[in-house]
């Protein structure tokens, strides 16, 4: 397994955001997270990213606890923009390059060549969504395992959620494993291998996509309302 | 890792300190070129005025930098650029000691900055030859050398612990779930008179353990190394807190961190 998570309790203060999760991730599948907002997606994804620490339980990253290795093994994009916005694009991707061994300088250079973005081009000169897609560029320009990405198309405009996924799709590495939390199900449904619904914590579904669709006869989109209907 | 996180650390402090040196060296230039005119009676009032900005400017300039070290370390460690920090493949050890060792070479950079500001505001012939004279005299048994250098290294460990004490403040009141700085400023405001406390507690011990140098102060018949004596003591102790906020920063970003 490439990612399995035990027993895992996180609370802020007395509000218990994650119950006793418990998960397997298998190499080589793209799965969807899905749930309402407050749920608890970018609870469990920070905490497999060691930005939280942990109440209980542990998390395993292709055997590793999270640390120094397991990092090395995660490509992550956050949900907010995390790049220093006084620097020069090169400065950013000089940074990358230092510090993750698997981050391909060639595949950004030409990711961000489609964007029209040039090497010289100061960040707090973009615009607000173009920062975004530098930071997908970035993310997807590493050969990581498990490439774990937090609302990637959140609040963006149709053609630019397609140049989202598609620029998902095209660059990454085969054999690895891509964990995306989403509310746009209809957008992805049709790339996700597994799906894993979160609700108030607790993991209420972890199963294949196509069998849900057949056992159901509905689409993910369609189960996701009616389970999480209000 | 620690010499390139180390690299990156110094890079995005100079962005902050590039403005405060130019502005310093600025002033000084401005003064040695207006100097020449002196005996003009407006320009000999600006050079005045010139002359008060950097000395304010050159009074700050540590206390900014030491601002900016704090800034950064709030940034980088626990804001939105800490979502790519924390996730770097680098201890948590290293990311802490390269913000310590980055703050140390700023200091030195702002006294060096500083330095050669006053040099060339106020340099004049036979300069050096003086200031290496008085540095070789003595005072009450001791070179003056000795004790600017001991004064100096006593300024930065007291200067580092300030520092280490703050990020230890930041490093509690962000392992909250809310009111993270309000938690932060309460825990610097605790460890500050925590430190006063313990402070007047050891001057207290001292003076009861060595009652002699009370009496040779007030006699006039102390000695210097009476004198370095003492502060070593104060010194020792600030650097054993200095090591204390250091592991409690270690500790709660390693164990407690809370990007929420």
């Amino acid at each position: 397994m490439l990612l399995e998570c035990k027993n895992v309790c996180k609370s802020y203060g007395k509000k218990e955001v994650l119950k006793d999760i418990n998960l397997k991730l298998p190499k080589g599948k793209i799965v969807g997270l899905l749930g309402k907002n407050g749920s608890g997606k970018t609870t469990l994804i920070k905490v497999i990213n060691g930005l939280l620490s942990l109440d209980k339980g542990s998390v395993l990253v292709d055997g590793k606890m999270v640390g120094v290795e397991s990092k090395k093994l995660i490509s992550y994009l956050p949900e907010r923009n995390y790049l220093n916005v006084h620097k020069k694009v090169k400065d950013i991707i000089d940074y990358f390059s230092d510090f993750y061994e698997d981050f391909d300088k060639d595949k950004v250079y030409k990711l961000l060549d489609d964007l029209n973005i040039k090497a010289d081009d100061k960040l707090s000169v973009m615009s607000k969504g173009m920062r975004e897609k530098m930071q997908l560029a970035l993310v997807m320009s590493r050969r990581a395992k498990l490439y774990i990405l937090d609302e990637p198309m959140g609040g963006v405009d149709p053609a630019t959620r397609d140049y989202i996924l598609d620029t998902i799709l095209n660059n990454f590495d085969d054999g690895s494993t891509i964990l995306m939390s989403t509310h746009l199900i209809s957008d992805i449904e049709r790339v996700l291998d597994e799906v894993i619904f979160i609700d108030d914590g607790k993991i209420t579904r972890c199963e294949n996509a196509d069998k849900l669709r057949s056992e159901t006869g509905k689409s993910i989109d369609e189960v996701f309302r009616e389970d999480f209907k209000c | 890792m620690l010499g390139k996180v180390l690299k990156y650390d110094i890079k995005a402090l100079s962005r902050y300190l590039i403005p405060l040196y130019a502005v310093i060296l600025g002033l000084s230039l401005m003064i040695r070129f207006l100097s020449l005119f002196d005996d003009v009676s407006i320009i000999a009032i600006v050079l005045g005025l010139m002359i008060l900005a950097l000395v304010f400017a050159v009074g700050f300039s540590f206390l900014l930098t030491g601002i900016f070290n704090i800034k950064y370390y709030l940034e980088n460690l626990f804001k939105d650029e800490a979502y790519l920090t924390h996730t770097l493949p680098v201890k948590k050890g290293t990311l802490l000691l390269s913000k310590v060792l980055a703050c140390v070479i700023i200091i030195i950079m702002t006294f060096i900055c500083v330095l050669f500001s006053l040099l060339i505001a106020f340099y004049k012939e036979g300069f050096f030859s003086e200031i290496f004279k008085i540095l070789g005299e003595s005072y009450a048994g001791m070179e003056i050398y000795k004790f600017v250098l001991y004064m100096g290294i006593y300024g930065i460990i007291g200067y580092l612990t300030t520092i280490l004490m703050v990020y230890a403040a930041i490093s509690i009141g962000h392992s909250k779930s809310s009111n993270k700085i309000v938690s932060s400023v309460i825990w610097g405001l605790i460890f500050y008179f925590g430190i006063e406390f313990l402070n007047l507690g050891l001057l207290f011990i001292v003076m009861a353990a060595e009652p002699s140098f009370i009496m040779n102060l007030e006699n006039n018949t102390f000695m210097m190394s009476d004198l370095l004596n003492f502060f070593t003591i104060f010194m020792v102790f600030i650097a054993i807190l200095g090591g204390i906020f250091y592991y409690i920063s270690y500790r709660f970003m390693n164990k407690r961190l809370n990007l929420e």
